[in-house]
């Protein structure tokens, strides 16, 4: 057998393999400033509709879930506690806080004044990882930074940060959480998130 | 007149030939003195190495050496030592302080900071432990609203606006931050910036909780400097810069301090103490010994006579000193001092007995000539048995392995036979061409005096008795004697370079009380390591392979989640202070005066006042200034913090060993491939005892492997103690065998020797008391005593068997007055040693010269006892 034949075949495969690399690559699914794009879409649907909170909650909630890497936030909420979190814990966990970011937005956009998102700028930082810059300018002009800190996940670009205005809600929920974790408990976490969830409904 | 029966002709000629031709005698000896000092010019070295003064055979020495052949920095190495109120200002001055020397290439090969370089800066966190690196995610994680808002507009107005809408909602800022500690440490800054002071808000105690007035922040440089050994002070030059850039840089005083140590500075500074206390206490000498010479001879021309011949005696040992050793070093050349105190007792002897023979005959040059023979011929005996006996106390350290003090024993031990032969060549030649004529009358004591003399031999038993109750209540008192073998605590106390050192040590900063441990290239050092820090007296052993820190994986996990939380912003952030305008500094201020007063709580009322200056600063002349001040004060120490955590969170690679920077392998493999540990302590080192025991344990782990300071000390110490018994031993056989050869009389000898003995005793007692210990430089003293002190009973017993006794008392003779005198002098000159900066000469100094004086007391009081009235 000739040598530089098989060596030939050898290279070919291993460009066609690249090449599906690439293709796939290109092909996974929107980018990261689509699902941005689409989370604040939705976000302005709902101040402009005349649902209630309860309506305004069940329009985002899927949104939510399918934008942002709630699983992922527990890591960053609990650190190295997370891990030692049961699954099943975990679970109720990804269920809550995801209720809670939904009641977030349903209690805090519930009505229009001329609010709009533009685009800053975008940064990908690596492979999974990406940076995107946006703004809120109010009715009366204001512009408050919003700055999404994406990771691609098996199920593509999700959202695991907000910071807005440079403050991070994440860190000041970490604070918190763990606090509670550590003097109460993990029920006390998920009590005190329920609590958070109807104080938004009541407001 | 009974002399010994070997007195010499041969010596009455000898003076006779010498004052027949007093010029040719005197101009011989000059030359002689002229082609020593040219020796000791061109020939004599310094060396200043208190290690060197132990034998090279000694197995600590070799691996000493090895350890300094394979890591030269080790050896000389200087630090500056800056000291600030915050982390930050230590920092800010530390950078400078780096980038000045930087530029200092004449006397600086090398300027290192370890803490902060770009190695430590970027992989910093990781050097954290876990559980470290958590609470610090987590302090961090808590001040995120306030950095996430600083990061983007570094300036005093965002920081305002912030606590504005902090104070506003309530809420903002997690519960893990203390506001009301942020709040007043605030206002301290703003005041401190309004008053002019150069404080700054220290963000690294905020974010660490740490309290502000706590002890002050420190960083420490490594120095590798340029020495040049041709000069006695080898640093001197690169000292000279160091001090000058200080004073540059205005770190002399204020609150951010720059201080030098490490071995070059402790060196230098040491040497310098040495060479300034052999001045001072040599003109010190040289002053009592001619007062109290003055006092005793009565006679200015005899006076000037015995210093003559001291300078030369002085220049000839010098010139011996450079022609046979070739260098002097820390102890050697206090030979100065002991040769003024000693030499000079030959003269006076010398000279009393010229008067007292003189005063009894009639004036002119006869009479001199004859004075001058007669009393060389008299004294020829004692003196030559004194400079025997007081050489043999010398050179009993010659055969020692404590090579500084053998020096010093074969430099003085020499010395002693110069100033023999100078006593009979230039002396009785001065003597024969100066012819000074002495008063006539002879000394006059008290009644009372005369009294006080007869006592000894009036109550022999008595005196006896107590000679003999003194020596066993002594002897309680030595086993409270210790050994000090810390070089520390022989230099000058107050010097800079101890001052810190010690500070740093107290604090277990300073490697300099490690030890070191030197292993071949190919060995197996994590074994060794892991059981050297097992051991109790242990803190951490570390190794070049410690640099690459466990559990990597987990913390760069941790760091990258702390990124995620933190944000973008902080972790890319420079943390430059961002200007601003006094305008726009003072609507923050207005926002947040306006937001404290209706915030609901009273609290903060420090914040108002200070907030309410600021306002009024900000609205007069020079607003301008004031606003970039209070901006400076507020913002400026977040880049030396933040900027350096910024940094370290974007570590994103574990460290191995092909990370590590050559600055730090040079630290830990050695020229040849060796390898190190470096072994730290966990007791307090500068307790001789707790070193000790760590020493010890270290070596049962590592063997000979062992060097470093606590170990050297260790085996210094009992090469020394073994040392000074030897010697000891040996001045006592070689003295007690020229006394018997001399005297003939195996009792005589034991009279002699017994007042020696009992001040000896006395003098060890009184160390104790006194609480004195011996260390590197006064363990020489009592061997040295002996030689000295045992002239003293020769000089009683020979006029004792002369007869010349009047009332047959030997204490109413010239003899016992010289002694007096002669003792003295040389007190006086030992004692001036006590005013030298040096802690060791010092101590020397005082040992000596207590030692010598209870000697000689108990040598007057009870040898006449012991021998008795003679008729």
């Amino acid at each position: 057998m000739n040598i530089f034949g098989s060596l030939k075949s050898l290279l070919v495969t291993l460009v066609l393999v690249q090449c599906v690399h690439a293709q796939s690559e290109n092909e996974s699914g929107p980018g990261p400033e689509q699902v941005v794009e689409r989370l604040e879409q939705t976000l302005i649907n709902i101040m402009r509709s005349p649902d209630d909170f309860e309506g305004r909650f069940e329009t985002i909630e899927p949104v939510i879930k399918q934008s942002m890497a709630i699983e992922r936030m527990g890591r960053y909420l609990f650190g190295r506690d997370w891990r030692s979190i049961e699954d099943s814990d975990r679970e109720r966990f990804t269920e809550t806080f995801l209720d809670l970011s939904a009641a977030t937005y349903a209690g805090q956009f519930d009505e229009y004044n001329g609010e709009q998102f533009e685009a800053v700028e975008t940064q990908r930082q690596s492979e999974d990882r990406a940076l995107v810059r946006r703004r809120l300018i109010t009715g009366s002009g204001k512009k408050i930074a919003f700055d999404y800190l994406m990771t691609r996940s098996d199920t593509g670009w999700k959202i695991v940060t907000i910071i807005t205005d440079g403050v991070s809600d994440l860190a000041i929920k970490r604070t918190q959480y763990r606090r509670i974790l550590a003097d109460n408990g993990f029920d006390a976490v998920i009590a005190r998130i329920r609590e958070s969830i109807e104080s938004q409904r009541s407001d | 007149m009974t002399e010994p029966a070997n007195q010499p002709y041969s010596i009455e000629h000898w003076l006779g030939w010498v004052t027949r031709y007093p010029a040719a005698v005197l101009v011989a000896c000059l030359i002689v003195a002229a082609l020593s000092g040219l020796a000791a010019v061109k020939l004599l070295g310094v060396n200043s190495d208190p290690l060197a003064m132990l034998d090279e055979d000694l197995e600590f020495r070799q691996t000493d050496e090895r350890l300094r052949a394979q890591f030269p920095n080790l050896d000389n190495n200087l630090l500056a030592v800056i000291e600030a109120p915050t982390p930050e200002q230590a920092v800010l001055a530390a950078r400078r302080v780096q980038r000045e020397l930087a530029e200092l290439s004449d006397v600086v090969h090398a300027v290192n900071w370890p803490a902060g370089s770009e190695f430590f800066a970027r992989n910093g966190l990781l050097f954290l432990s876990v559980d470290e690196l958590d609470q610090l995610g987590e302090r961090l994680t808590a001040a995120q609203p306030l950095l996430g808002r600083m990061a983007d507009q570094t300036h005093a107005g965002a920081l305002f606006e912030l606590l504005a809408q902090i104070a506003g909602q309530g809420q903002a800022l997690p519960p893990g931050f203390d506001v009301e500690r942020l709040h007043s440490q605030i206002a301290r800054a703003i005041e401190a910036a309004l008053a002019g002071s150069p404080g700054i808000l220290s963000w690294q105690q905020l974010l660490g909780n740490e309290d502000g007035a706590a002890e002050p922040a420190r960083e420490i440089l490594l120095i590798e400097p340029v020495l040049d050994h041709r000069r006695v002070l080898a640093a001197r030059s690169v000292m000279n810069e160091m001090h000058a850039l200080r004073t540059r840089l205005e770190l002399e005083q204020g609150p951010v301090r720059l201080r030098f140590t490490g071995s070059t500075a402790l060196r230098y500074e040491e040497m310098r103490s040495v060479i300034e206390g052999a001045g001072l206490t040599g003109l010190l000498a040289l002053i009592v010994v001619t007062v109290v010479m003055l006092a005793g001879l009565r006679s200015l021309a005899l006076s000037l006579i015995a210093l003559a011949s001291l300078a030369l005696g002085l220049v000839i040992t010098t010139g011996f000193a450079a022609v046979a050793i070739g260098r002097v070093n820390l102890i050697s050349v206090s030979f100065v001092v002991l040769y003024i105190g000693l030499g000079v007792n030959y003269a006076v002897h010398y000279l009393l007995r010229y008067r007292e023979i003189a005063q009894q005959e009639p004036a002119g040059r006869i009479a001199a000539i004859r004075s001058t023979i007669g009393a060389g011929r008299f004294l020829f005996y004692p003196l030559a048995l004194s400079a025997v006996t007081t050489a043999l106390g010398f050179f009993a350290f010659v055969p020692t392995a404590f090579s500084g003090i053998a020096e010093l024993g074969l430099i003085a031990g020499v010395a002693m036979m110069v100033t023999l032969l100078l006593s009979y060549t230039a002396l009785p030649a001065m003597l024969a061409l100066v012819r000074p004529r002495v008063a006539g009358a002879g000394p006059t004591r008290q009644a009372g005096w005369r009294r006080l003399l007869e006592l000894p031999l009036r109550h022999q038993r008595l005196v006896i008795g107590l000679g003999a109750l003194l020596v066993i209540a002594s002897l309680f008192a030595l086993p409270g004697l210790r050994f000090d073998s810390d070089p520390l605590n022989v230099r000058d106390p107050l010097s800079e370079s101890v001052v810190t050192i010690r500070t740093l040590l107290s604090e277990g900063e300073a490697g300099y009380r490690n030890i070191q441990v030197l292993l071949d290239a190919d060995a197996e050092t994590e074994v060794l390591r892991q059981r050297l820090a097992a051991l109790p007296t242990v803190a951490r052993a570390m190794s070049l392979a410690s640099f690459v820190p466990d559990q990597q994986d987990e913390k760069l996990l941790m760091i990258e989640d702390l990124g995620w939380l933190l944000g973008p912003e902080v972790v890319h952030a420079d943390w430059r202070t961002d200007p601003v305008s006094a305008e726009s500094l003072a609507n923050s201020v207005a926002a947040l005066s306006e937001a404290l007063d209706s915030s609901a709580d009273g609290a903060s009322t420090d914040l108002r006042q200070s907030l309410a200056q600021l306002r009024q600063a900000l609205a007069e002349g020079g607003a301008e200034q004031a606003a970039a001040r209070v901006n400076q004060a507020l913002t400026a120490g977040m880049r030396p913090t933040l900027g350096r955590l910024s940094n370290g969170l974007q570590v994103n690679q574990p460290i191995t060993m092909q990370d590590l920077p050559d600055w730090l392998v040079k630290q830990w493999r050695g020229l040849g491939g060796s390898q190190l540990i470096q072994v730290f302590p966990a007791v307090n080192v500068l307790d001789f005892e707790r070193q000790a025991e760590f020493a010890e344990q270290v070596q049962s782990v590592a063997g000979g492997r062992a060097t470093g300071g606590p170990v050297i000390q260790l085996e210094a110490g009992r090469a020394i103690t073994a040392a000074f018994r030897q010697a000891l031993l040996w001045a006592i056989i070689g003295i007690a065998l020229v006394l018997l050869i001399t005297l003939r009389q195996p009792l005589a000898a034991v009279k002699v020797m017994a007042p020696l003995a009992l001040g000896g005793l006395l003098t060890l007692a009184a160390m104790t008391w006194f609480g004195i210990s011996f260390n590197f430089a006064n363990v020489v003293a009592l061997p040295l005593l002996l030689g000295v002190a045992v002239d003293n009973g020769i000089h009683l017993v020979a006029r004792h068997r002369s007869g010349l006794l009047p009332d047959g008392n030997v204490l109413k003779t010239a003899t016992a007055r010289a002694i007096v005198v002669g003792a003295m002098i040389t007190a006086g000159g030992f004692g001036n040693l006590a005013f030298s900066p040096h802690s060791g000469t010092a101590s020397l100094g005082m040992i000596l010269a207590l030692g010598l004086g209870l000697m000689v007391l108990a040598t007057l009081i009870f040898l006449p006892a012991m021998l008795g009235r003679r008729d």
